[in-house]
């Protein structure tokens, strides 16, 4: 449930609010059930820390956040039907199919070589994704390497953010994100633009901040899946993005060892 | 051509050398041609054809056929077409081998996922994807790790191992989970691998040519995984879904 507070609110809490979030986080089906009282006593605070704990996360007091606690609760009950539905999977094909062409079009086409030039030129080079966004991340980290071009990954703050905030116009990072609003991924591109390095990113959506904030922004279609508000858009455009990628930092290899070359 | 020219009799380095200095020719000629050009029998031939590693002169011919046709350098390689590629995909897997393989992660209590290297990101994605949609799966590299899961797994688990060649340490693990009569599924590129012999559903991908195949791509792969993982969700948490068209 930590989760859904913002960092910077978070960190406006004392360590004995803090505690007792953790608490909260560990006793999810006491809290939704206890009052106030029977709370502070199981987590030997007062029911003035938990009052002034939920005010500071921007609620109106315990009440609210045992009805947020209990609604997490509802929302973890994702479990597998007995019944199977007639989904086939050639519309997963079909999806993964449609995806692929809504990504591959020329405006993704004529970026890649600018995008690819930023990353093999950059001085230091960060690669952030979170959550299911943090392999196709993984996926172009470990080509990086492979070809021989160094970076850096991360998949959370505060590395990501003391790394970006050394950075000057001769770095860059590559963020990828599905929905490009989550705030480390946001903030980091923050850091990044602040420091007037390039940032580049992958990402499903045209509207979100990241996008805004981007250098070099790709687009990779993804249809929006989720299951009780957990995230579950596919990110195989993201992979087939940083494969593209893939292929054009081999050419820019070669050209640059035949340029050296003559 | 070989290291060190000892392994070899006077006969068979001389077809060695006929092969060297006739290299483009020399893969267009059967073994009698081939044996009568170098000045030697037809089973010299074959008998260096073994001893290079082939199964036969038919085998070291097609080698030589490709070594006309060297790997594709990255200078050269044409414009990947990622589309085309992910159509190969879905015409090369039947949709209910996917729906089977979905319907088994649904049914059984272990699943193990073994790859190894870039493939095992693209299996990593895959068991991350499945853990977010109630299906714990348990997902290594192809590792020694792997052997002792493999060996010490219920009768019931099922096994999927990925590997874009089908060849090294993935198809010595999908051999011995076959040896032990676990339920095997492999994702591989390669028609010729033996990964095929011992998998239960055999699923293909496409992998685009480059010049190092340390660094082939895995997109093909990553679709079948993707693909598994999306028909899982939507047969087995059908209720539970909410989904949205992507546009641009």
């Amino acid at each position: 449930m930590i989760e859904a507070f913002r960092d910077d609110i978070l960190s406006t809490l004392t360590q004995g609010e803090l505690d007792f979030l953790y608490f909260t986080e560990l006793h999810l089906n006491d809290i939704a059930s206890w009052s106030i009282e029977e709370a502070a006593a199981a987590s030997y605070t007062s029911a003035a820390v938990i009052e002034r704990a939920c005010r500071k996360l921007r609620l109106s007091g315990y009440a609210e956040l045992r009805f947020l606690v209990r609604n997490e609760l509802r929302e973890r009950s994702v479990s597998v039907q007995e019944d199977v539905s007639d989904y086939s999977a050639r519309t997963a094909q079909d999806a993964l199919l449609r995806e692929t062409k809504l990504t591959f079009q020329e405006s993704l086409l004529s970026l890649l070589p600018k995008a690819v030039a930023a990353i093999w030129q950059a001085h230091s080079l960060v690669l952030f994704g979170r959550g299911l966004s943090e392999f196709p991340a993984e996926y172009l980290s470990d080509y990086l390497t492979r070809i021989g071009k160094s970076c850096r990954r991360y998949l959370d703050p505060p590395f990501v953010y003391r790394d970006v905030a050394g950075f000057t116009d001769k770095d860059a990072i590559v963020i990828f994100s599905s929905g490009g609003r989550t705030i480390p991924v946001v903030k980091a591109a923050a850091i990044a633009k602040k420091n007037k390095a390039t940032t580049i990113v992958v990402c499903s959506d045209q509207e979100s901040p990241l996008w805004k904030m981007a250098s070099i922004a790709l687009y990779a279609a993804s249809d929006q899946l989720s299951i009780s508000q957990i995230d579950l858009n596919s990110r195989f455009t993201e992979f087939a993005v940083a494969d593209a990628l893939v292929d054009e930092l081999l050419r820019e290899k070669v050209n640059t060892a035949s340029s050296k070359d003559s | 051509m070989p290291e060190t020219a000892s392994r070899f009799t006077s006969a068979e380095l001389s077809v060695l050398r006929y092969i060297q200095d006739h290299g483009k020719d020399a893969a267009d000629l059967s073994a009698r041609e081939l044996a009568n050009a170098a000045g030697c029998s037809a089973a010299t031939v074959i008998r260096l054809s073994r001893k290079l590693g082939y199964s036969g002169y038919a085998e070291y011919r097609f080698a030589l056929k490709r070594q006309r046709h060297p790997a594709v350098s990255a200078f050269d390689m044409p414009k990947r077409d990622t589309p085309a590629e992910i159509a190969a995909v879905s015409h090369l897997n039947q949709a209910k081998e996917i729906e089977r393989t979905a319907d088994l992660f649904a049914e059984r209590d272990t699943i193990i996922l073994v790859g190894g290297g870039l493939t095992h990101t693209a299996l990593e994605y895959l068991h991350h994807y499945l853990f977010s949609a109630s299906c714990p799966t348990i997902c290594m590299p192809n590792d020694e790790l792997s052997l002792d899961a493999i060996s010490s797994a219920s009768p019931d688990a099922i096994v999927l191992c990925a590997s874009v060649s089908g060849t090294g340490s993935t198809l010595d693990l999908a051999r011995e989970a076959h040896n032990r009569g676990l339920f095997v599924i492999g994702i591989t590129s390669s028609l010729t691998s033996d990964l095929i012999t011992f998998c239960d559903i055999h699923l293909l991908a496409t992998s685009a040519p480059r010049a190092n195949p340390r660094i082939a791509s895995r997109l093909g792969i990553i679709a079948v995984t993707d693909e598994i993982a999306c028909t899982y969700t939507h047969r087995h948490l059908h209720g539970q879904v909410i989904a949205k068209e992507a546009h641009v």
